[in-house]
């Protein structure tokens, strides 16, 4: 058998396992980037100048540092193993993935948003005001319209470091693509052939994000 | 019949020790043209801000018609008082008919057919008719400052106050301006603004509050008296007619 046949067969045997490792890694990480988007507009918002709270904005702050100041591994050692221990509930690894990556994307995205809002002209809030509209209709019709619309490269490039940084989900037995790989280079013994495919993916996965990212801004824009 | 009423308007900055308004009276009287001079920092942009209620740190007495302008709901105010600001602050996302329309829709409650309606009528009065599905970022300095007129005046707003209106604009949009307040204020709309545009203010003579360091020095009815019979504010003109 030659060694472009071998492999093509490696390839073929591996191609639909590699593929649910796929499914499962941009699942786990659209997941985490929509709670990572909603707990981070609400966190952003609550933290912005114009909407900052004295009490309430310290301790999201504290949030923020702490889930931008250490490793998202040991994020997701502390969620699939110490909590359950700490509560006695038991967290499926799915579960603890997809937790850990909305924590930790939640405290980027809160950033990243309180950052935008933040950039916005103050004129617009006083011509809102002025013009008798209350604070959350500012909000939501003036400020978030605008700051969001600047923030979309911010996050779908969170997105994309989401879909690379799932890859560490395999120490838990999440069968994301990283796992699969592992998982098919230990059947096969063949290495080099099975990472460099997975690589490939991944490449291909935060490709299609900047590539919507690129379409999306200009959409925006027009 | 005055509109606003200042008594003794005092303003200081958190960590300023100097008062941006110190101890000012003044009233904006009903159908004409008041408007405040002076040069940069001499307070006019604070004393507008404070009609707004953008500034809320004051002491002494605001009123509009009366009321105390603080205690008025933000709602109240924004039908009776328009505010055009230097940048005019129109939003960005929305095209010119949106940018009238929507304020009535949020704040006034009417429906998006009527809220259209009136601000087409506006718009079209002020000569945007043909700009209403473009966005701010179209428009020249001059156009966007009537939209944000035009935003005003949907709301009902029968008193118009402009902060140094022709800092954006061209001598010839400022021309245009001058037609465009005289116009308004013979339809019944009462206009104050703040300005130390010399030439654009000697169009519009009425009344003139003239200010220095946070205080108003001298006052100047055009009904009532003649220039000169004043000092700050006919060596302020003066400058004008012979430039250095």
């Amino acid at each position: 058998m030659s060694e472009l046949q071998e492999l093509i067969e490696t390839y073929e045997s591996a191609l639909p396992l590699l593929l649910k490792g796929c499914l499962m890694t941009i699942g786990i990480s659209a997941v985490g980037i929509f709670l990572g988007f909603i707990c981070g507009l609400v966190f952003g918002i609550l933290m912005c100048r114009r909407m900052s709270n004295k009490w309430l904005s310290p301790i999201l702050r504290f949030y923020v540092t702490i889930f931008r100041g250490t490793p998202l591994f040991v994020q997701l050692l502390i969620v699939y193993f110490a909590l359950p221990d700490v509560l006695g509930i038991e967290i499926p690894p799915v579960s603890a993935g997809i937790i850990t990556l909305g924590l930790n994307s939640t405290a980027y995205l809160a950033e990243v948003i309180r950052a935008g809002i933040n950039a916005i002209d103050r004129g617009q809030w006083d011509a809102s005001y002025i013009l008798g509209y209350s604070r959350w209709q500012t909000l939501r019709y003036i400020i978030l319209p605008q700051a969001l619309k600047a923030v979309i490269p911010a996050i779908t490039n969170e997105f994309a470091s989401l879909i690379k940084e799932s890859s560490i989900l395999m120490v838990i037995g999440v069968p994301e693509l990283t796992k699969v790989s592992k998982d098919i280079v230990a059947h096969n013994l063949k290495p080099m052939d099975i990472y460099l495919m997975a690589a490939f993916f991944y490449l291909v996965m935060t490709y299609v994000v900047a590539l919507v990212t690129k379409c999306w801004e200009g959409k925006a824009r027009s | 019949m005055s509109l606003i009423v200042a008594k003794k308007l005092s303003l200081y900055y958190p960590g300023s020790k100097s008062a941006a308004l110190a101890q000012v009276d003044f009233s904006i009287e009903e159908g004409r043209i008041t408007q405040f001079l002076g040069t940069s920092g001499s307070g006019k942009t604070t004393l507008l801000k404070c009609i707004t209620n953008l500034e809320t740190e004051w002491t002494g007495e605001l009123t509009y018609k009366g009321l105390a302008i603080n205690k008025m709901t933000p709602r109240e105010r924004a039908s009776h008082i328009g505010f055009v600001s230097q940048s005019f602050d129109l939003f960005p996302h929305m095209d010119v008919l949106t940018n009238c329309a929507h304020p009535q829709i949020m704040v006034q409650k009417c429906t998006k057919n009527e809220a259209r309606e009136k601000a087409e009528q506006e718009l079209a009065h002020l000569g945007l008719k043909e700009f209403l599905h473009r966005l701010p970022e179209e428009l020249s300095g001059g156009q966007k400052q009537r939209v944000s007129i035009a935003r005003a005046l949907c709301m009902n707003s029968r008193l118009l106050l402009l902060d140094e209106p022709t800092s954006a604009l061209d001598p010839h949009s400022s021309r245009m301006l001058v037609d465009l307040l005289q116009g308004l204020n013979r339809e019944g709309v009462t206009i104050a603004l703040s300005t130390h545009d010399m030439s654009f203010s000697s169009n519009l003579l009425d009344r003139v509050y003239f200010m220095k360091d946070g205080s108003i020095i001298e006052f100047f009815d055009a009904r009532k008296q003649d220039l000169k019979d004043t000092t700050a504010i006919r060596q302020f003109f003066e400058h004008l007619k012979s430039p250095a």
